[in-house]
């Protein structure tokens, strides 16, 4: 169900009106964001992604019955136009892992380092985080998106079906077993580097 | 409860979707199994660590590039840059009022051309003048010049020849 204030602004978007849809990018612009960077792991890749979500959002409001949230249906167009893009960058043979650079994620990565203390630390939060993104482009694409929507996202099981469309009982399964990958993953490279 | 049987907790675990009586069965489990609780300690900083991810922020100028797309594939429907526009509007005033000049200009010149201010006692005929008389003046300075031109004299005017100059007398 949708508050007042959120049918308001869905009403706007509806009649184009500019400074509702600028409200509107500025309150899912991080969420937004943040699924196509991890989910791409490449942060060109996801900026330039990101804006044509919210093109397609712009032009395309006015399908949105609102029988889900509204934020439930742009993860839905975010994770719809991710999947596109990923099988788009697969047949130009680009593994998006070529692109995932270790210094793309700088301002990423200084928000990790607000909360260490030195130098030894800010490294050790750079590489924990380089590790965790290549264990999550490790997955396939389903479980990535399982783990990025509930780990990353912390949406709820609930809200995971909505966006997905998957039941309660695939997601659980396939996300268990994804959340195990991604451990092994973190496992051996540490092993390796020992 | 096997090894399996627990591995396949771990999630409810740190879901925190166990009841009461579960998660104590499951401690209980996990407190005789120390390789195991080493296994589910390490599920759980990893998932803890992955949910460090979601710190990447976004572009500082999302909005803006979304605004400037959106311009563009509308042709200029949506977002119009109004300042731009009254940028330009001024701009287009400037080159206005500097063609304005140059008309004024160009019919003042016509003005003075048609009054007869460089044809008639003045501009183009006083300049032939003077640069005629400046020719005169130099061919009059120059020496062999000078020469030349008293020999040419000499030649139409008598038939004795006078040496006019030192080479001719030499």
């Amino acid at each position: 169900m949708q508050d007042a204030e959120e049918r308001d602004l869905i009403e706007k978007l509806k009649r184009r009106d500019e400074a509702a849809f600028s409200v509107f990018v500025r309150s899912f612009e991080q969420r937004v964001f943040r699924l196509l960077l991890r989910m791409l792991g490449d942060r060109a890749e996801a900026e330039d992604l990101a804006q044509e979500v919210f093109i397609s959002i712009f032009k395309a409001i006015e399908g949105f019955r609102g029988d889900a949230q509204l934020s439930t249906w742009v993860y839905r167009v975010a994770a719809n136009h991710c999947r596109n893009r990923i099988k788009y960058l697969a047949r130009r043979r680009r593994q998006v892992t070529d692109g995932y650079d270790e210094h793309s994620d700088e301002r990423a990565l200084s928000a990790a380092a607000l909360r260490t203390e030195g130098p030894d630390q800010l490294m050790e939060a750079r590489q924990t985080e380089r590790l965790l993104q290549e264990g999550l482009l490790s997955l396939d694409e389903e479980q990535r998106e399982l783990v990025v929507l509930r780990e990353v996202e912390h949406l709820s099981y609930e809200e995971i079906m909505a966006i997905t469309g998957l039941p309660e009982g695939t997601v659980k399964s396939r996300l268990h077993r994804a959340r195990a990958g991604l451990r092994e993953y973190i496992e051996r490279h540490e092993r390796g580097r020992r | 409860m096997n090894d399996d049987e627990l591995r396949a907790r771990f999630d409810d675990a740190i879901d925190d979707a166990l009841s009461a009586d579960e998660r104590r069965a499951f401690e209980a489990a996990l407190a005789t199994r120390p390789a195991l609780r080493a296994e589910y300690e390490r599920h759980r900083e990893v998932l803890e660590a992955t949910r460090a991810l979601g710190n990447a922020p976004a572009p500082v100028d999302l909005l803006g590039e979304v605004q400037r797309k959106l311009r563009a594939r509308s042709g200029g429907r949506f977002y119009r840059d109004r300042f731009a526009e009254q940028r330009g509007r001024r701009g287009g005033m400037g080159v206005m009022l500097l063609l304005s000049a140059l008309v004024v200009l160009l019919v003042l010149a016509w003005f003075a051309y048609a009054s007869g201010l460089f044809t008639e006692g003045g501009g183009p005929r006083r300049t032939r003048r003077i640069e005629s008389a400046s020719s005169a003046a130099m061919v009059s300075a120059w020496p062999s010049a000078r020469t030349y031109s008293a020999r040419r004299a000499s030649v139409r005017g008598s038939s004795s020849c006078t040496a006019s100059s030192p080479h001719d007398a030499a």
